[in-house]
């Protein structure tokens, strides 16, 4: 089959040749449709169902909400798992899919089961699910600010809340309306609410609950339509205005009357434009401010949505009030750019050199030509298949292209059409165009079948790669499936429009220079080999002296797990201790962000405190997260600091303030890294149960028996208690004298202290809440609290230490729910022994010594479940797509040994490899590893040629030492070419320091060495090796 | 068959090779990375969890606003909120009737009217006598209420109230909590209208029917025109207490469910924990625990507690 499309394509030339014109169109087409970001994107299919629940204590949350939404999940089709988080005032229940689930229909499924659920949830209470975004999401974030004596109309200063009216107002309605913009999210500054701040002793005195108080201002709020009237045949709408539109207007609304005078709500209370009581805060450069983030839809752009958002604000801030000032702190368009840049440069500089070395070694301009073609045809074919699979284009997808090895295939045939062509001439000058396609045939057919051999087996050593599961799968699927895509492609073109080419291109006088290079090498070449297959056992000794080294080397590298793309900025969590008020943390960060701005390389700081108001991601309010975001790096002082020397610097200064535990991250890792959750560390052990305390109890124990085993480190029991609270306990005996009931106490303390919602005041579109709440000096003096006079219902009144004991408690800070199910976590890390028989001795030691009550179980989890299957996986996947080799070359050779042999290529490869990572200093990773894949391939596909040529020589010949020296030498040109296409093609991204390099970096640098020491090794010992396998068997023709 | 198991072994032999180098990796990775990262923390909190000591150095204790003061003697005002009404005293308001039944005769006061005790207020023929006689204020004040025109018939009714706000007596509700600390003769303090006014509690007398006692305090009110029936709030002074050694309130922090304080030693501030005793609104007096005459931390202390605990400070998503 493969011959008559081979004769088809020569034939049928000029048909196969305009098929690259569709080719091309169709990938240009294709091109404007492929996604473009900077890394790929590794979020699970997971829906955020967030609850605000104001004024609610983690315990509550669970109890009436977090239960409640978690259960109505229980069942739902493909549903993996559920989480869960109670935090003061939110329920977060985190719903993650198996993968490939569509997120709408999981989404609908979830809307469908939260409507289901709505009675059962307290009164004002609604679950809504958060943004469909993923980890790329966050990308664009500006900070609103006024400028240093910027003055409102009225001459006062711009406040926060002023600035988060105009982010709520101007700047959010017109941001979300951009494409691909789902959520528009702010933190910072303080919503803006009127605040009716009643006396107690007035209300005492005119004999007004607060209850009533609020009534009040609901039942005089409203505006009503009234049908119509027609009167004289015109059409009279009826409308009875009595909105509340000012603050003189809730001042004059009147709550009850005393002695037959009207009390107006003026006469009880102050009334004043207030804070909310937020849940979070942003800071810049030290200072409160603004913050909001444009979040990306799933599966969008997010070049062109950070670009557009970017437009957008530059449009809106013409319109902001003069001195307000919205600037961009975060676009993603930057990093997106920047590493598009560098795998653009990568993949442009390896495509030069890649042609340079084909016009060099083949001496003939046209074949060049006809060779380099394929690269930007099979990129073409590569983004088409890209686009209809749904991988976007990205540092990690186009990662592992190296055009050396697409255009092996075609290297090998027009190389040889070449050599056949010019030999032909020089028999007779003019070769009549039919010889000339038959030899143009035979050439292509000589070696068409171990091109494609070759392509099939590194296509298939790919495969392990695809078990790959969880992140580890994210990063790579793509990057294998590109590859793939592009060796296909590039088959197919050297199976149609290379050799189509070649017949219709190479006529005239083929001028194939064997230049000097190739000469020379073959005269430095053919007596080395000699000596090679004459000591071939010193040979061998050596080579398994080479591959035990090597694999010494290995062992000794250090390791990484995925490469980390750097960002260029960074990102750090501070944390205080649990309880931390916003505002001690916004002093906090003060301190710590005038540090890191004194550095010259950090352009801008930014911070953000606690929840926004999207609950994307709760943090408590004693974690910040900060951006850092560094100059250009021409504008550094140094401009050879490394990041990671900045981090150091930054980390040190930073340990010097007082109060603050640091972690450091990048801005989308952190995001990964908030939204993937679970454990991170080798090994978490989940204590599964009902009451807190016993969790925490049995959790300390196992913490113990974990600590008794050897190897354990950094061994922690999650943090879960430690939130002070105020506690105020109602006294039933003493409410039950004074008629009272404990709802009625605690709807008083709910509204004195927390405050309570009178309805909304509207201004245009914008609209504000009407709190009311006691006077922020009555409800900060703690001292007092006991003191404040309660009203009775018989208008009496009587101090709330009667009625109540106040007191400081500590409760649980977070309530962490999995599956249903209150959880803690004890995770550990391993240290000096392998993960396997850590866990099981501390499962022996926890099953011995901590005795874990009825109704309570655990769950071991972590890294080691990662490891464990992935391993598995790997110890079937490995030896079957070894086997498929094996196979692929017996089915080719249908002889074992010489598959063997060409087999053999694979750990001589390797050796390289590793050695030149061990010389530039590099950890093993997965990316080395992927270019270990590609390496064998490489190797094989080497042998393959090698191989096959000298078995037709001594078919052909019957003399197995002189075939081998001849077809050794006949092949020096194409594997040399062969060899330093593909490592040259990988030399840019072996050297390259732009962003995203650090990703492509250890596979360039595999392949480079694993093929010159494959070169070397296939040149010298492959031949060597099949003459001692040959020595004693003859061929049999 | 002898050379398919040379093969076979052959392969075998690959396979061990390939195999580690995807597997091997893994391994070690995270242990690796986490020990990098602990070990930045560990070194630190190490020594402060052991010692209760946070150092740092006093540009940084300048920059984040540490701020201390010297231990040393202190008086510590203890006082209690109480509400209450503000009265006016039984003396303080007269409801004037007429002796005998009888026709008014004249009114020479209206309300508003100042009046000084004797001051005439009208003239009363009686029905009995047919005599007139004539109605005078029992005490100095103002006349509040006037059921009286000339011509009319007295009856039982009150025909002048007379009413002397001058002084007025507020009286705090004292709780049985607060009742072993309210003694007669402490001073209040009493914000009212937005004036500040003093007093000092004359009796502490029992409610009949209600589970609280009123601290009665006369209030000039000469110059203040306050209105009984006010509701008020009372600040009592129930003790002025000299102590040895005091902190201040905002310096007092709890580290591991312990009270204390954080006493500066050089660029370093080690954990005190203190026995507290009485606390006013700023000071709290130190029983035991600490000298008089060192140094140590009020503001921003909260800092060096979350220094210290900061360990615990973890980011849990």
């Amino acid at each position: 089959m493969i011959y008559s499309i081979l004769r088809l394509a020569i034939e049928r030339r000029i048909l196969v040749l305009t098929l690259v014109f569709v080719i091309t169109g169709f990938g240009l087409w294709n091109y404007k449709n492929l996604p473009i970001d900077a890394v790929p994107d590794i979020t699970n299919v997971q829906v955020q169902i967030n609850t605000e629940s104001p004024g609610y204590s983690p315990l509550e949350v669970e109890q009436r909400i977090t239960y409640s939404v978690e259960t109505s999940l229980a069942g739902l089709p493909n549903l993996a798992y559920t989480r869960s988080l109670s935090r003061y005032g939110l329920s977060q229940v985190t719903a993650v899919f198996d993968e490939g689930t569509d997120i709408y229909f999981a989404r609908n499924l979830i809307d469908e089961r939260l409507a289901s659920i709505k009675s059962s949830l307290p009164a004002g209470i609604e679950p809504e699910m958060g943004p469909i975004s993923t980890g790329l999401g966050e990308i664009f974030m500006y900070t609103v600010q006024a400028i240093p004596n910027a003055r409102k109309s009225d001459g006062t200063m711009y406040t926060e809340t002023d600035l988060r009216e105009i982010q709520d107002w101007i700047i959010k309605p017109q941001l979300s309306l951009v494409n691909g913009v789902i959520e528009v999210n702010s933190i910072g500054g303080f919503e803006k609410q009127y605040h009716v701040l009643p006396d107690p002793k007035k209300l005492l005195y005119y004999q007004v609950g607060i209850d009533e108080l609020i009534q009040a201002v609901k039942n005089n709020n409203n505006n009503r339509g009234a049908g119509y009237i027609e009167e004289n045949g015109q059409q009279l709408l009826v409308r009875s205005p009595g909105q509340i539109a000012s603050m003189e207007d809730i001042a004059g609304v009147v709550v009850t009357k005393h002695e037959n005078v009207p009390i107006k709500i003026s006469d009880l209370a102050e009334i004043s434009v207030g804070k909310e009581l937020r849940t979070g805060a942003a800071t810049r450069d030290g200072k409160e401010t603004v913050l909001g983030t444009a979040m990306m839809l799933i599966g969008e752009n997010s070049r062109t949505v950070a670009r557009d958002v970017a437009a957008k604000l530059e449009e809106i801030q013409s319109t902001l009030p003069e001195g307000v000032i919205a600037e961009a702190v975060y676009d993603r368009t930057t990093l997106v750019e920047k590493a598009i840049a560098t795998v653009a440069r990568n993949l442009l500089e390896g495509a030069m050199l890649v042609i340079a070395v084909l016009f060099f070694l083949l001496g003939n301009f046209r074949a060049a030509l006809i060779t380099a073609a394929v690269i930007p045809l099979s990129m073409l074919m590569t983004i088409s298949g890209m686009v209809h699979a749904g991988i976007s284009a990205n540092l990690m997808s186009l990662g592992a292209l190296d055009f050396g090895l697409i255009v092996d295939g075609a290297v090998i045939i027009v190389e040889n059409a070449v050599r056949r062509l010019s030999q032909e001439q020089q028999l007779k000058p003019s070769i009549p165009l039919k010889e000339r396609l038959e030899i143009v045939f035979s050439a292509t057919r000589e070696v068409i079948k171990p091109s494609l051999f070759g392509i099939a087996i590194i296509t298939i050593v790919y495969i392990p790669v695809f078990s790959l599961t969880g992140v580890e799968g994210k990063m790579f699927h793509p990057m294998a499936a590109t590859v793939v895509m592009a060796l296909l492609s590039a088959m197919v073109l050297s199976l149609t429009v290379v050799p189509a080419a070649v017949a219709v291109f190479l006529k005239g006088p083929i001028k194939e220079s064997e230049n000097a290079i190739i000469v020379k090498s073959k005269a430095f070449y053919k007596p080395l080999l000699a000596k090679a297959i004459k000591f071939k056992h010193i040979v061998f000794a050596s080579t398994t002296g080479l591959i035990t080294i090597s694999l010494w080397l290995c062992s000794t590298l250090g390791s990484e797990f995925v490469p980390q793309l750097n960002e260029g900025d960074i990102a750090l969590h501070a944390m205080r201790i649990p309880g931390t008020g916003l505002e001690q943390s916004i002093a906090m960060q003060e301190a710590l962000e005038s540090t890191i701005m004194a550095f010259p390389e950090v352009d801008k700081v930014f911070a953000r405190i606690g929840t926004a108001e999207v609950a994307t991601d709760p943090m408590p309010p004693n974690v910040a997260d900060n951006f850092v975001i560094l100059k250009p790096r021409n504008d550094w002082p140094d401009r050879s600091k490394t990041k990671a020397e900045l981090i150091e610097e930054i980390e040190r200064a930073l340990e010097e303030i007082p109060g603050n535990n640091y972690e450091f991250t990048q801005p989308i890792q952190m995001r990964f890294n908030e939204l993937i959750s679970g454990v991170r560390s080798d090994l978490g052990i989940k204590v599964f149960g009902d009451d807190l305390d016993q969790l925490l109890k049995s959790a300390n124990e196992i913490l113990v028996a974990v600590n008794s085993v050897e190897g354990a480190a950094d061994a922690r029991v999650e943090q879960v208690t430690g939130l002070p609270t105020l506690s105020i306990e109602p006294k039933r005996t003493t409410l039950g004298r004074y008629g009272l009931n404990v709802i009625d106490l605690q709807n008083w303390v709910a509204a004195a202290l927390g405050g309570e919602p009178a309805g909304t005041l509207y201004e245009g579109d914008r609209r504000f809440e009407i709190i009311v709440r006691f006077p922020e000096a009555l409800r900060h003096d703690i001292d007092h609290l006991n003191f404040l006079p309660v009203p009775l219902p018989d208008g009496d009144y009587i101090p709330l230490g009667e009625l109540a004991t106040v007191k400081m408690v500590s409760t649980p800070a977070q309530i962490s729910r999995e599956n249903g199910k209150r959880r803690v976590v004890v995770t550990a890390n391993v240290r000096g022994r392998d993960l396997g028989s850590f866990v099981h001795d501390v499962k022996e030691a926890i099953n011995t010594q901590v005795n874990i009550p009825a109704g309570y179980w655990l769950d071991y989890g972590g890294t080691f479940k990662q490891l464990e299957s992935a391993s598995a996986r790997l110890m079937i996947l490995v030896p079957i797509t070894l086997a498929a080799i094996l196979f692929i070359l017996v089915l080719a050779f249908s002889s074992i040994k010489d598959a063997a042999i060409i087999f053999s290529g694979v750990p001589l490869a390797l050796t390289g490899g590793v050695l030149l990572l061990f010389l530039r200093d590099m950890p093993l990773s997965i990316s080395a590893g992927v270019g270990f894949i590609a390496l064998s391939g490489v190797a094989v596909l080497n042998g393959l040629v090698m191989v096959s040529f000298i078995r037709d020589l001594w078919q052909q010949t019957g003399d197995l030492y002189n075939s081998i020296i001849e077809g050794a030498l006949v092949r020096l040109r194409p594997v040399l070419m062969t060899a330093l296409v593909a490592s040259l093609g990988f030399v840019p991204m072996a050297l390259n320091t732009g962003t995203g390099a650090e990703v492509q970096r250890p596979l360039a640098t595999v392949v480079i060495g694993g093929i010159i020491s494959s070169t070397v090794l296939t040149l010298l010992v492959l031949p060597a090796l099949y003459y001692w396998a040959h020595r004693k068997t003859s061929m049999h023709t | 068959m002898k050379r398919l198991l040379k093969t076979l072994a052959f392969t075998l032999v690959l396979m061990n090779f390939s195999l580690p180098g995807l597997a091997q990796h893994k391994q070690n990775n995270h242990p690796h990375e986490i020990h990098e990262h602990e070990d930045g923390h560990d070194g630190h909190h190490d020594t402060h969890d052991e010692q209760k000591t946070s150092t740092f150095s006093s540009d940084i204790a300048k920059k984040i606003g540490i701020k201390t003061a010297i231990t040393g003697e202190q008086t510590i005002h203890k006082n209690i909120l109480t509400y209450g009404n503000l009265t006016s005293g039984p003396e303080q308001l007269s409801h004037i009737r007429a002796r005998y039944p009888g026709l008014i005769q004249a009114v020479f006061v209206s309300i508003g009217d100042q009046v000084e005790a004797g001051t005439k207020l009208a003239e009363i023929e009686s029905n009995e006598s047919l005599s007139t006689y004539k109605i005078t204020s029992p005490i100095k004040g103002i006349v509040v209420q006037r059921h009286a025109n000339t011509g009319e018939v007295t009856q039982e009714q009150v025909l002048f109230s007379v009413a002397n706000f001058d002084t007025l007596w507020a009286e705090l509700r004292i709780y049985s909590e607060q009742r072993d600390f309210v003694r007669t003769g402490q001073k209040v303090h009493f914000h009212i209208n937005d004036q500040n006014i003093q007093g000092y509690i004359s009796h502490v007398i029992p409610t009949l029917d209600q589970p609280y006692e009123l601290a009665r305090i006369e209030i000039s009110n000469s110059d203040l025109g306050l209105s009984p029936g006010l509701l008020i709030e009372g600040n009592i002074a129930i003790a002025d207490i000299h102590t040895k050694v005091a902190v201040e309130k905002q310096a007092i922090q709890t580290l591991n469910g312990e009270p204390g304080i954080f006493i500066k030693e050089g660029d370093s501030y080690h954990f005190s924990p203190v026995n507290i005793g009485e606390s006013d609104h700023d000071y709290v007096e130190v029983i035991a625990g600490v000298e008089s005459g060192v140094e140590y931390v009020t503001r921003n202390s909260y800092l060096i507690k979350a220094d210290i605990e900061k360990s615990e400070a973890e980011h849990s998503h």
